[in-house]
């Protein structure tokens, strides 16, 4: 079986904030959960690594959370996006695919492009 | 932004470790529990489902140290425990302890005591609003050899109409026979311009100060008295305004008495001292002719414009006296090079004292170096018999910087104590030690320990903290746990660097212990000097 990729410092932090911002209020597995179907079972998270940051995000201002009544009904932590959260998540998306652009313009240069 | 709230937010978790210990847990439990009901959805049996969620949660310690170090802010609780631990340390040998503690003690008490005085004295002079105003000015005539000369009241008019100065004071000292209070006195007198004390900007604690636009050109038979004067002759009578007072034979009344922390200036302690101050035009017929080369007027005092640097002051001051030199060539002789200085106030108040308060300082400040060396000696050879407890837990996994900060810790302990100590021993010595201090030192009522004497000891008992720690921590972080392991179950005696760093030490207090010597020999022999002046004249 080959290696899953780890996922890069700060990308998850973007994935969790997109994810709540596309599915809504999610607990901690759900966000787990999703991270994982969107990007295909191609990455692997150590999936304890995400409450620390979580919390981090919380410290920042970008989520906030409460308890609330998961699918099966048991107690949980819910994890929202706030209007800081929105505002972070587009201002690193645009940084994203600025980054994502520059790199993709360096693959396309052909050797004579140059010369 | 975004960090500073981070921080408040763990700022105010301090006390909330347990309940992030909680949430922390809770989570953990929701999430396992979800991600083994999908496992066994999935097919998979009870206790496989449970196993690969907690193989797919990751390592629950190292996640949850991440957690909680987000939960606060970490150095806060590491710093908690090495300080717990170091007090451990300083339980566990009294004695030792004792001897660091009384030795910083005594060089942060000693350092700070001198420097209580250097405050006052040296950084503080003038007990006046904007001191950096005030200046003297100096009448020289370098061409004949002439320094410092009188004033002229021609010359201090011009002075007062140059548009440099607020205010110029022409003052005279000398003592008075004073009668008409409980008993007669020889009291310590000054005849000033009317607006002396609008120049220093002080107020009276009774009555008023003269009127500085007071035309009289003589004495105008007011005086304002000190609060010594007033309590010491008139037990602080409270109607003591308008009353008589008979100087040497003219009859004065009292209009004012100033606050018993005012404290004139002046060259000598004895004008310091003054208590009597009379106001003066110095202008009448009575008094010496106002000519330009009738020069009557001993010192004269003057409050810069505000916002003029002395400089400007200074520059704008020359050109005055080349005009003045170009109007009156028979008073101003090219020949005599007339010029005029301003002199900052501060420095004519603290003059001769400067030097010797400077070695006392270093002197403190050597001794305070000695115990350092002292006491960093003291822990190296301690840190000798730490040694084993040092090795084995670096062979047990702490990091080099751990051990390191614990250390720091300890020493920075020790010398805060040290410090505190000092302190306190100085607060309750205060009384007998200013006692000891010469009468003469200008402004020995006001050396108090105020707050930037408190800043000052527990600046230096850092400094000395860091300083001792220090040599004792690079000996640490230098040391391999395998080598020492080995060698202290064998029972030997130090490695080779440490006996190294020992003696390093005992050069270092010899040398300075020898600086130290020479400082105190040369201040005493310049004291003895001073004895042996000539008086130019045979005492016996």
């Amino acid at each position: 079986m080959p290696e899953k990729p780890d996922v890069l410092q700060g990308t998850l932090a973007l994935m969790v904030l997109k994810t709540l911002d596309l599915l809504g209020p999610l607990h901690g597995y759900g966000i787990a959960r999703r991270i994982e179907q969107i990007s295909g079972d191609l990455l692997a998270v150590n999936q304890g690594t995400l409450y620390p940051l979580l919390l981090k995000l919380e410290h920042e201002g970008a989520i906030a959370s409460g308890w609330g009544a998961s699918e099966n009904n048991r107690r949980a932590r819910f994890y929202r996006l706030t209007r800081a959260g929105h505002k972070q998540l587009r201002t690193e998306t645009r940084d994203w695919e600025q980054t994502a652009a520059i790199i993709a313009r360096f693959f396309d240069v052909k050797g004579e492009d140059l010369s | 932004m975004k960090s500073l709230q981070r921080f408040f937010a763990r700022l105010s978790n301090l006390a909330a470790r347990g309940r992030a210990h909680q949430r922390l847990g809770e989570e953990m439990d929701e999430h396992l529990a979800q991600q083994t009901a999908d496992n066994l959805r999935a097919g998979m049996s009870i206790a496989e489902a449970r196993r690969q969620a907690v193989l797919k949660f990751g390592a629950v310690e190292s996640i949850r140290e991440e957690y909680l170090s987000e939960v606060s802010l970490p150095f806060i609780w590491t710093l908690l425990q090495d300080l717990h631990y170091a007090l451990r340390q300083l339980a566990a040998f009294p004695g030792f302890a004792s001897v660091v503690i009384l030795t910083i003690a005594l060089g942060v008490g000693a350092t700070t005591a001198i420097y209580s005085v250097v405050d006052a004295v040296l950084l503080h002079p003038l007990p006046y609003p904007q001191p950096e105003q005030l200046v003297r000015i100096e009448n020289d005539f370098p061409g004949i050899g002439a320094r410092d000369v009188f004033l002229s009241v021609p010359e201090w008019k011009d002075f007062e109409r140059s548009g440099i100065f607020q205010y110029v004071a022409p003052e005279r000292s000398g003592s008075v026979n004073v009668t008409g209070s409980s008993q007669p006195t020889r009291i310590q007198f000054k005849s000033v311009a009317a607006n002396y004390f609008a120049l220093l900007d002080v107020k009276p604690e009774l009555g008023r100060v003269f009127d500085p636009n007071d035309p009289a050109p003589g004495f105008n038979l007011e005086v304002v008295i000190g609060d010594g004067l007033w309590k010491r002759d008139f037990g602080a009578d409270p109607h003591i305004l308008g009353r008589n007072l008979r100087l040497d034979n003219d009859v004065y009344f009292v209009v004012g008495v100033m606050p018993p922390d005012f404290h004139d200036q002046g060259r000598t302690t004895e004008i310091r001292n003054t208590e009597i101050w009379a106001a003066c035009g110095f202008s009448s017929l009575l008094l010496p002719p106002r000519t330009r080369s009738t020069r009557a007027l001993r010192t004269a005092i003057a409050r810069l414009k505000p916002g003029l640097t002395l400089a400007a002051a200074q520059s704008r001051l020359d050109a005055l006296v080349v005009a003045l030199q170009k109007q009156f060539p028979a008073d101003y002789p090219p020949e005599s090079a007339w010029s005029v200085h301003l002199v900052p106030l501060g420095e004519t108040v603290v003059g001769n004292v400067r030097q010797p308060l400077l070695l006392m300082m270093g002197a403190v400040g050597l001794v305070l170096l000695i115990g350092c060396v002292n006491v960093a000696n003291l822990l190296l050879a301690r840190a000798t018999a730490r040694g084993r407890e040092m090795a084995v837990r670096q062979a047990l996994g702490a990091p080099r910087m751990q051990l390191i900060r614990q250390l720091l810790t300890e020493s920075l302990l020790l010398s805060m104590l040290g410090g505190i100590t000092g302190l306190a021993i100085l607060f309750f010595t205060r009384r007998l030690l200013l006692q000891m201090i010469p009468a003469t030192l200008p402004r020995l009522n006001d050396i108090s320990i105020n707050w930037t004497v408190l800043l000052f000891a527990l600046g230096v008992s850092v400094l000395a903290g860091v300083f001792f720690g220090l040599a004792q921590a690079l000996q640490a972080s230098r040391q391999d746990p395998i080598h020492v392991l080995r060698q202290e179950g064998r029972g030997s005696k130090g490695s080779k660097s440490q006996t190294w760093t020992l003696s390093a030490l005992v050069v270092t207090e010899f040398a300075l212990s020898l600086v130290l010597l020479i400082a105190a020999g040369l201040l005493l022999h310049s004291f003895w000097d001073l004895f042996k002046v000539r008086l130019g004249f045979d005492p016996e």
